[in-house]
């Protein structure tokens, strides 16, 4: 079976601590993820991680640039799909090699026609997320890339 | 230069079309009659064939026509556009419910999944921690289902009732309807209307205003410090001002604070706790179809202040 630490850093960007929960729980205790996880509440702050900007300025901690992004459309301050135009401009070696998936919980098939216009979302998932779509995505995105 | 209407731009439209007749018409007989275009040539030709006076008024019949089509366009036009906008904030609310409604129900399956398949194998923490997960879900199910609920209910209300109604009846009934929340919170709440006690208002939107800005000063309260909160009345002119002080967590406003009081807009607080996006909005609408206007000042860090004025006697 495909061993999920193959990747190493996960982020997860949702303002809801609910959603959070639930993803940590199926990376660490569904699937045996032992990586590391960090969390952003909204698309603003998930920028300043991949930017080290903010909160994430340095400071001794280190933020480790992330191999797969969980993105959350409907959030305050910057939502998902401004998230992504901002992600977008950013230099190629803050966002090389991430992969993004996008999580919706609205049934809404503007927003997966909008998320399909985003070269940088690979893939676009109704929550909650499955143990087999999140290894799925593993698989399609990191098998050939792990140690 | 303003852009024409749709029924000017008819009007002119008819008149011009209506003046070609009487050109064409005219330029014709003097043509058949080896007469030069002038104003002379022009008056002889009416003298001799009356009906020329008739097709000088093709101007005059074709412009009124033109008005008529014109007024009859636009309001088709105005009638689909209000149609447009309806659908548009159906979609908007439909997207809404599906989101913050669906979103926190599917919360609770999983989470109750997760109790169910894991029977005993989980920690008695794991498990606690998930079953406070499951009620605070459901709780923001509820409130959000309360305020979508509000939202339609005001949206269809028609015509307000209003009295003069003492805001100090208002804000001890609150007091009374969400003793649990300040009980919990021990927010404190300090209210001085001596100086002007009543205003002209719906009570029922009072009651709905003061609830909204109550419920959002113990949601959002500093997490260091319990939520104290100062209302006051003072008159100005033919207004009252009600100041609504807070020491809670506070909005910045420099940065998009011009949407603090849109349909749907949510803000971050250093609480953290989810809003539907429609209290305030609620609230700003409720103050203006009672003729007043709210504004709000707020620091992050030292609480906000929300201003709100409202007429003090009836218009007539």
């Amino acid at each position: 079976m495909l061993d999920i630490n193959i990747i190493s850093t996960v982020l997860l960007v949702d303002d809801d601590p609910t959603s959070i929960f639930l993803q940590q729980h199926l990376l660490t205790d569904v699937c045996n993820y032992n990586g590391k996880i960090h969390e952003c509440h909204n698309g603003k702050m998930a920028l300043d991680y991949l930017e080290n900007k903010g909160d994430f300025a340095e400071n001794g901690t280190s933020y480790p640039k992330p191999d797969l992004i969980l993105l959350d459309i409907n959030m305050p301050v910057m939502n998902g799909f401004e998230f992504l135009d901002a992600y977008k401009l950013l230099p190629k070696e803050l966002k090389g090699g991430i992969v993004i998936s996008m999580l919706t919980s609205s049934l809404n098939k503007l927003d997966k026609d909008k998320a399909e216009k985003y070269q940088d979302v690979s893939d676009f998932i109704i929550k909650p997320i499955t143990r087999d779509q999140l290894l799925g995505i593993v698989e399609k995105h990191f098998k050939h890339t792990g140690p | 230069m303003k852009a024409l209407s749709i029924r000017e731009k008819y009007t002119i439209g008819g008149i011009l079309f209506g003046l070609s007749f009487p050109l064409f018409s005219q330029f014709l007989d003097c043509l058949l009659n080896d007469l030069s275009f002038t104003w002379t040539s022009i008056a002889i030709i009416h003298q001799r064939n009356v009906i020329h006076y008739v097709v000088d008024t093709a101007p005059v019949v074709l412009g009124v026509a033109g008005f008529m089509l014109g007024v009859s366009h636009q309001k088709k036009n105005d009638s689909n556009r209000q149609l447009r906008e309806i659908n548009e904030s159906l979609d908007a609310l439909t997207y809404k419910i599906t989101h913050d409604l669906l979103g926190p129900a599917l919360n609770v399956k999983a989470l109750t999944e997760i109790l169910h398949q894991s029977k005993n194998n989980l920690p008695e923490d794991k498990q606690a921690e998930i079953l406070s997960k499951v009620h605070e879900s459901i709780n923001n199910w509820l409130l959000t289902f309360e305020d979508f609920m509000s939202l339609l209910r005001h949206e269809k209300s028609g015509a307000l009732e209003q009295n003069n109604c003492e805001l100090s009846d208002i804000i001890a009934e609150l007091e009374e309807a969400l003793s649990l929340e300040i009980e919990q919170s021990g927010a404190k709440i300090y209210s001085d209307f001596s100086e002007s006690p009543t205003v002209y208002a719906s009570a029922g939107y009072l009651i709905s205003i003061f609830k909204n800005l109550l419920t959002n000063a113990i949601k959002y309260a500093h997490s260091e410090r319990k939520p104290v909160i100062h209302i006051t009345s003072v008159r100005h002119e033919n207004m009252v001002r009600i100041t609504f002080q807070d020491n809670g967590s506070g909005i910045d406003l420099t940065v998009n604070g011009n949407k603090l009081f849109m349909l749907f807009e949510r803000f971050e607080s250093s609480s953290g706790k989810p809003g539907s996006g429609i209290g305030l909005y609620l609230v700003k609408q409720q103050v203006e179809k009672n003729n007043g206007s709210i504004e709000v000042h707020s620091t992050p860090d030292k609480g906000t202040t929300f201003i709100i004025h409202l007429p003090i006697h009836s218009k007539s």
